[in-house]
């Protein structure tokens, strides 16, 4: 029976491959490709901000105790970081209605392609999205970009400067792309408000420096050991209702898969399934629960908002322990400082 | 090895792979099309490993076990499997135990089924399919004992009468 068994398996899974239909996935392929260059930034985004705001926020740490050491910022100088993390640029020309949404503040050494800022514009509602509305404008600031993801399309001029249009055909954005000293700037319009080539140049050409900063409405003043902040999310439809993701990484030890995660987020919603036992956070209710893909979860309610504090560990690795999660939570602090939102919703 | 040859070369391996692991070709055709559009961005680094398609399928595998596909593998509606019937069915064979085995594994929990497609697709023994899963082989053991036990079980009565 048992060789009978697996005979039968072996033919339905023969079976099974044979429906398999390569010519339809080829295609979307580089579709996907082109996408995923722009999600990246917000999954792998977040955070010369928070590091910022660890330096320029003295609020007194309860963990001198614990093992690992307060998160140090990784890339920005004091003297930068006291004042926020810088802009750098902005659209002047944006289509009717659009408002800024969203922001992201990215340490430029902790992910490929370099990304530095990734600002949003749109004109719908963004809700618990953080990005990734089907029409929306975004303008990414990047270091040291790869030529080859931005040096394809039609060459054209940006303010006397050499620059490329890319519109995918079947995809989801055009964009023009064109350096400025060491760093490169890229626009994208999603496929949703299908821009022609004019009109993406006129974005482009309006784009021009920004003197100002960014902070986050989060502190997190504690990761474990080995982590260090790569990127920091804030989003929202008006200055007070807001979201914001702080993301950290530890350094892939053998190869990108090999990368544990840890996110920290502050919303009206969790990414974390139902269930999980009671915990109490700093005398406020949560649970922590597994999913069975390497992920943990702890979600506190913090008032009329959700922390949720996640972790994944690659195959073979081992889950961050729940004290640590709870660290983390009790480690994060909603500053309360209106000026932090104050754009959203802006021009 | 370029990327555009290794899909030219190597696609429709790939996306078989991952048509027996996921058990279902839409969702195998989302996860190969994510799996490839991310190897391309890091095709630098994969296209130098000594095994590339190795390296993709152990990506296609934990893209199907990751969380974010779990909506999508935990419950499997019955007649997305309606999918995999043969472009020229045979009548005679409509309910045999083909049919009932293709049904049944679709059934699985997805970490069985990935066992089981590595396990007798795939031609893994154990041990690899742990190194791949990143798990205990005694884990492995028991999603594979598990998984056969419910194909067993499940079976119509007149599959499991010698013959």
């Amino acid at each position: 029976m048992s060789q009978e068994l697996e005979d039968l398996i072996r033919t339905a899974q023969l079976r099974v491959a044979d429906a398999a239909d390569p010519g339809g996935v080829r295609e979307g392929i580089a579709t996907r490709a082109a996408r995923l260059r722009v999600r990246r930034t917000i999954g792998t985004v977040a955070a010369a901000a928070a590091a910022v705001i660890a330096v320029a926020l003295a609020v007194p740490l309860s963990s001198s105790t614990h093992r690992s050491a307060p998160i140090q910022p990784p890339s920005a100088s004091p003297t930068t970081a006291a004042g926020g993390s810088p802009l750098r640029y902005r659209i002047m020309s944006l289509p009717t209605g659009f408002v800024e949404k969203g922001r992201i503040v990215a340490d430029p050494k902790a992910d490929n392609p370099q990304i530095e800022v990734v600002r949003t514009w749109t004109a719908d509602p963004v809700g618990a999205n953080a990005v990734g509305m089907p029409k929306e404008v975004r303008l990414f600031v990047l270091r040291k970009p790869d030529a080859t993801y931005y040096d394809r399309g039609t060459p054209v001029d940006v303010n006397g400067t050499t620059g490329y249009y890319d519109h995918l055909a079947a995809g989801p954005s055009s964009t023009v792309s064109w350096p400025v000293g060491d760093q490169l700037l890229q626009v994208v319009a999603e496929g949703g408000l299908d821009p022609t080539q004019e009109a993406m140049l006129r974005m482009a050409r309006s784009v021009r420096p920004d003197p100002a900063t960014t902070r986050a409405p989060l502190w997190v003043s504690w990761l474990p050991s080995g982590y260090t902040l790569s990127s920091v999310a804030v989003s929202g439809d008006w200055p007070a209702e807001w979201q914001c993701s702080v993301f950290a990484t530890t350094d892939p030890q053998d190869g990108p898969d090999s990368r544990y995660s840890l996110n920290i987020r502050l919303a009206t919603g969790t990414p974390a399934p139902e269930g999980g036992p009671l915990v109490m956070v700093g005398g406020r209710p949560g649970r922590i629960l597994d999913n069975e893909a390497n992920t943990r979860f702890l979600v506190v309610n913090v008032d009329d908002l959700l922390l949720t504090v996640w972790t994944s560990w690659p195959a073979g690795g081992t889950p961050m322990p729940d004290e640590d999660l709870i660290h983390v939570a009790t480690a994060t602090v909603r500053l309360g400082d209106p000026t932090t939102t104050a754009w959203i919703g802006s021009p | 090895m370029t990327f555009e040859e290794f899909v030219g070369a190597r696609l429709g391996a790939i996306l078989r792979y991952a048509t027996v692991v996921a058990w279902d070709r839409h969702l195998a055709e989302d996860i190969t099309q994510d799996v490839l559009a991310r190897a391309q961005l890091r095709w630098a680094r994969i296209g130098r490993l000594d095994a590339p398609e190795l390296y993709v399928k152990r990506m296609v595998l934990n893209e199907f076990l990751s969380w974010r596909r779990r909506r999508s593998t935990v419950s499997m509606p019955v007649d997305r499997l309606e999918s995999f019937a043969p472009v020229s069915p045979d009548p005679a064979a409509a309910h045999d135990e083909r049919d009932a085995m293709v049904r049944l594994i679709g059934t699985l929990p997805p970490k069985q089924r990935a066992v089981i497609a590595l396990r007798f697709y795939e031609d893994l023994s154990v041990y690899e399919i742990a190194t791949l899963m990143g798990a205990r082989p005694t884990t492995v053991r028991t999603h594979l004992a598990r998984a056969l036990e419910s194909l067993r079980t499940a079976l119509p009565s007149t599959v499991k009468e010698p013959r």
